[in-house]
């Protein structure tokens, strides 16, 4: 099939490449929300509730701040890319500020869900309630 | 020291390329008086590709880089004048008559672009075709699948009935074992490099085009030198210049051998040959040159009065 | 800054956040961050975006998700199932049971897939459950997956390998026909250590009466689906049909129909199939990006440079230097991912390792090794978070537990290889 749509598969071959990097750049968030982002609770499963709500607040601030970096600096990128005109160096020659455009947005995102989970999860177990902790099963005990 | 600076080379750390790029730094913090420290970076160890390079320069995350211009020419086609079929296919006569014509052009054409200015032009010699099933003239070309690097390429290819595969560069000497494309456009250095004598043994040695390749240094940091030191550096760059020349002639050659004495066998094409394909590609280049405007033409047309 | 407070820097950053509970690739991003801010302040930050990009859009990445979500598809589509359920007939007798099954179906996918990633995760998908359900314990099922899964990088195609040959300009094919041997004899040992741990401790697996209680199906006839897609795919890449990038899609469209054939593909599960791939590649796409901003760091530092000029200065013979390359992974691959390392280290250690007469090929196959031994030890390894991203439910404790074992086979494998560099040598030397 390749040798009868040479042109065409190459150039859906550079587009899976930019499809799949927004796949998963736009699935950070719910894999975030849902507990999925890996991170190693023993640490944290030997503190009392009230000092553990301090270091989710804490973790949430420095996740969202090392985001935050990496959306500045894609944004940077893309500005980059703007300012160059700059295309792809496969055969379809995309411009590179429209796949771009979309992975800055979707950091930003990320660093406010970032932010987001770490302020709720502080106050809930600030009050004492570890529901949300049953997602994150790895933290628990 | 008292500057020290970032090359980034987009070869291998065990390429001869990069092994010229720590000499070219060694003279430099010897004839500086280890006043300018440059540190030499190969291909895997910045997060760069091809591409990135000079977009790299530009925003002074590295100091000096150095990149084919093919890559150069996806942001600035201008540069990308050597890829054209035929334009140039003499190293001597390129270094010789054709580049003192259009240097002036390309690094305006850079500088402006870049805010880098070229230290060193090179090349690596002619790109050829490298295949398992024999392909002696061009006829053979017909229905074979040959992987390419540039959209000149494939339209040369194309005018010939054989077919252009892009396959990633890591992937290829797999491919080419595994039958998954027949035969790959490169130079004889890389060929053996790759060790490509243990899966083929034909090449189709007519020169498509030479790489043209740019070393470059960012402007605010060659501005920010004191004027001895840069006058020094700059010395420096223009005796590896000459250099670069000489080794890739030498490793050129070498390649050429080891790749014969491993049972390569390497086909010049008929003379007869030879004219049909530059006629017949010809076309190429003028169209390019139409699409990318006044200077790109200016700087075509020097290279082509320069090398012939 | 020296390359020794740099080490106190990246150590206590990557430690101190790993312990309060920062996210495992937040940390690592961290780390490297943090060199590159105390060397060149934030000029060089604007890397990072290059990093994000060129990690995101990598085609051989893109082969991960793709594998995982033929994984999911031959999982929820019930082939899986089907799959076991002929196997546990013949397994019953062995001991172990299923459990070598993983191991010898992480050594046969491991001939499509380049990844340790993708062959531990495509595997584990399916096996997991399946597992689960007869009676296996995830302390022995775990290990089973991660460590079957290294054996991708060590069985071609390989990514890593593809990366060193470019890196060193050793034959490509030379590294994937030494890769061979070592990876079927490391299987046999996988294979060998499930069985002696199954008789010694037989509350892992499930009791015989169990075992022959269960409906075990036909060998042939629910085994079939799974060989005809495994081996179409090797079939396929083999004969040229497609790269070995592009095997990852053939599976997938072959694993669909599959699926489809045996009546399971529903609409609801090539949606859960599509979900659990897409969750699962997010999750170790972040870690890969924060990967290489420490790989950055570390390089851009110079710390890499400094800690081998040291080395180089103490003139040692080529056995402890063996034995110090061993150490130094060790502590690289606590801290860092698996091709991370390699592009951190080969660079410095190629040239001095030659001039010691080691060969290029067999220290190709040695660096693989130690790869696949930072992928299964904890803190960071990036096979057990793969496992842990499709079994979210398990403890990340348990996984490594689990994996404990298999690095000390590794690296017995490892000082193995050292006193007969022919069980790499010998079949690229045999073929040339
Ligand atoms: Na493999
Ligand atoms: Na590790």
């Amino acid at each position: 099939m390749r040798y009868a749509f040479s042109t065409s598969t190459k150039i859906s071959e550079e587009f899976s490449g930019y499809m799949f990097a927004i796949a998963t750049v736009l699935a950070f968030v719910p894999a975030l929300m849902r507990g999925r982002f890996l991170r190693i609770g023993a640490g944290l499963a030997l503190m009392p509730l009230r000092i553990r709500a301090v270091f989710e607040l804490l973790v949430g601030l420095i996740s969202a701040a090392f985001c935050l970096v990496l959306t500045v600096q894609v944004w940077s990128l893309f500005r980059t890319s703007v300012e160059f005109g700059s295309v792809s160096e496969g055969y379809s020659a995309t411009p590179l500020m429209y796949p771009q455009a979309i992975l800055a947005p979707a950091l930003a995102l990320l660093s406010v869900a970032m932010l987001a989970r770490g302020i709720t999860l502080s106050r809930e177990l600030w009050q004492g309630n570890t529901s949300m902790l049953m997602e994150e099963e790895n933290v628990v005990d | 020291a008292e500057f020290e600076w970032k090359m980034f080379t987009i070869y291998d750390v065990a390429g001869n390329q990069t092994a010229w790029a720590r000499g070219f730094a060694e003279d430099v913090s010897k004839s500086t008086d280890g006043r300018l420290n440059i540190r030499v970076f190969s291909g895997s160890e910045m997060p760069y590709k091809g591409v990135d390079v000079y977009r790299a320069l530009s925003r002074h995350q590295i100091e000096i880089g150095h990149s084919p211009t093919g890559f150069i020419a996806s942001d600035l086609p201008v540069v990308g004048a050597m890829a054209m079929p035929f334009v140039c296919t003499d190293p001597q006569k390129f270094f010789d008559t054709a580049l003192p014509k259009v240097r002036p052009m390309m690094d305006e054409a850079i500088s402006e672009k870049f805010r880098s200015t070229p230290i060193i032009h090179w090349i690596m010699p002619g790109q050829q075709i490298w295949s398992v099933p024999p392909i002696h003239t061009l006829d053979d070309l017909q229905g074979k699948k040959i992987r390419t690097w540039n959209r000149e390429q494939v339209e040369t290819l194309d005018s010939f009935g054989a077919s252009s595969v892009s396959i990633a560069t890591v992937e290829l000497t797999q491919a080419l074992q595994l039958g998954t494309v027949d035969g790959a456009i490169t130079a004889a250095i890389n060929a053996n490099n790759w060790h490509w004598t243990q899966i083929l043994k034909n090449a189709y040695m007519f020169n498509i085009t030479l790489s043209h390749e740019v070393i470059s240094v960012n402007n605010d940091a060659l501005a920010e030198l004191p004027e001895d030191v840069r006058a020094a550096f700059l010395e420096a760059a223009a005796r590896w210049e000459v250099k670069f020349r000489e080794e890739v002639a030498k490793l050129d050659e070498h390649a050429r051998e080891q790749l014969t004495a491993d049972g390569m066998i390497l086909t010049e094409p008929s003379a007869e040959d030879a004219a049909t394909l530059r006629e017949q590609t010809m076309g190429i280049a003028d169209a390019w040159a139409q699409a990318n405007g006044d200077v790109a033409a200016q700087i075509l047309t020097g290279l082509r009065e320069g090398c012939n | 800054m020296s390359w020794t407070e740099l080490v106190i820097l990246y150590s206590c950053v990557l430690i101190g956040c790993l312990a309060g509970g920062v996210y495992i690739g937040v940390a690592m991003g961290l780390a490297g961050l943090a060199g590159i801010t105390m060397m060149f302040g934030t000029s060089l930050w604007q890397s990072i975006g290059d990093i994000v990009w060129n990690n995101a859009t990598n085609f051989t990445l893109v082969a991960i998700p793709l594998f995982i979500l033929m994984g999911e598809i031959i999982l929820q589509g019930g082939v899986a199932a089907r799959f076991y359920s002929g196997l546990s007939r013949v397994f019953r007798h062995i001991p172990g049971g299923l459990a070598q099954t993983n191991i010898a179906g992480c050594a046969v996918f491991s001939a499509v897939s380049g990844s340790s990633v993708a062959t531990a995760m495509t595997v584990g998908s399916v096996a997991v459950g399946e597992m689960r359900k007869r009676g296996y314990k995830d302390s022995l099922t775990m290990g089973t997956l991660t460590a079957g899964g290294s054996l991708g990088i060590l069985i071609p195609p390989s990514i890593p390998m593809i990366v060193y040959a470019s890196m060193t300009h050793e034959s490509v094919i030379d590294l994937l026909m030494a890769g061979i041997v070592p990876g079927v004899v490391l299987a046999l040992f996988f294979c060998v250590y499930i069985g002696i741990r199954a008789v010694l401790d037989p509350s892992l697996v499930p009791s015989k009466d169990e075992a022959m209680s269960e409906t075990g199906g036909n060998l042939i006839r629910d085994s079939l689906p799974i060989i005809l897609l495994v081996g179409g795919v090797i079939i396929g890449m083999y004969v040229g049909a497609f790269t070995a990038t592009e095997a990852s899609a053939a599976g997938v469209v072959l694993s669909a129909l599959i699926a489809w054939y045996y009546g399971g593909l529903s609409w609801q599960a090539i949606k859960v199939s599509f979900s659990n791939a897409v969750a699962s590649s997010a999750v170790i796409m972040f870690i890969t990006i924060c990967a290489q901003i420490l790989q950055y760091g570390i390089v851009v530092t110079g710390f890499g440079d400094g800690i081998a000029t040291f080395i180089k200065g103490m003139n040692l013979s080529p056995f402890v230097f063996f034995c110090i390359l061993l150490m130094i992974y060790i502590f690289l691959g606590m801290v860092m991912e698996g091709l991370s390392m390699m592009l951190v280290t080969v660079p410095l250690i190629y040239g001095p390792m030659m001039a010691m007469g080691f060969d290029g090929v067999w220290l190709g196959i040695l660096i693989i090794l130690y790869i696949e031994l930072g992928q299964i030890h904890p803190p960071v390894g990036l096979n057990l978070f793969a496992i842990q991203s499709i079994a979210p439910d398990t403890k990340l404790a348990t996984i490594a537990w689990s994996s404990l074992p298999y690095c000390f086979i590794i690296i017995g494998f490892a000082f193995l290889i050292y006193a007969f560099p022919q069980i790499v040598l010998w079949l690229p030397n045999t073929l040339r």
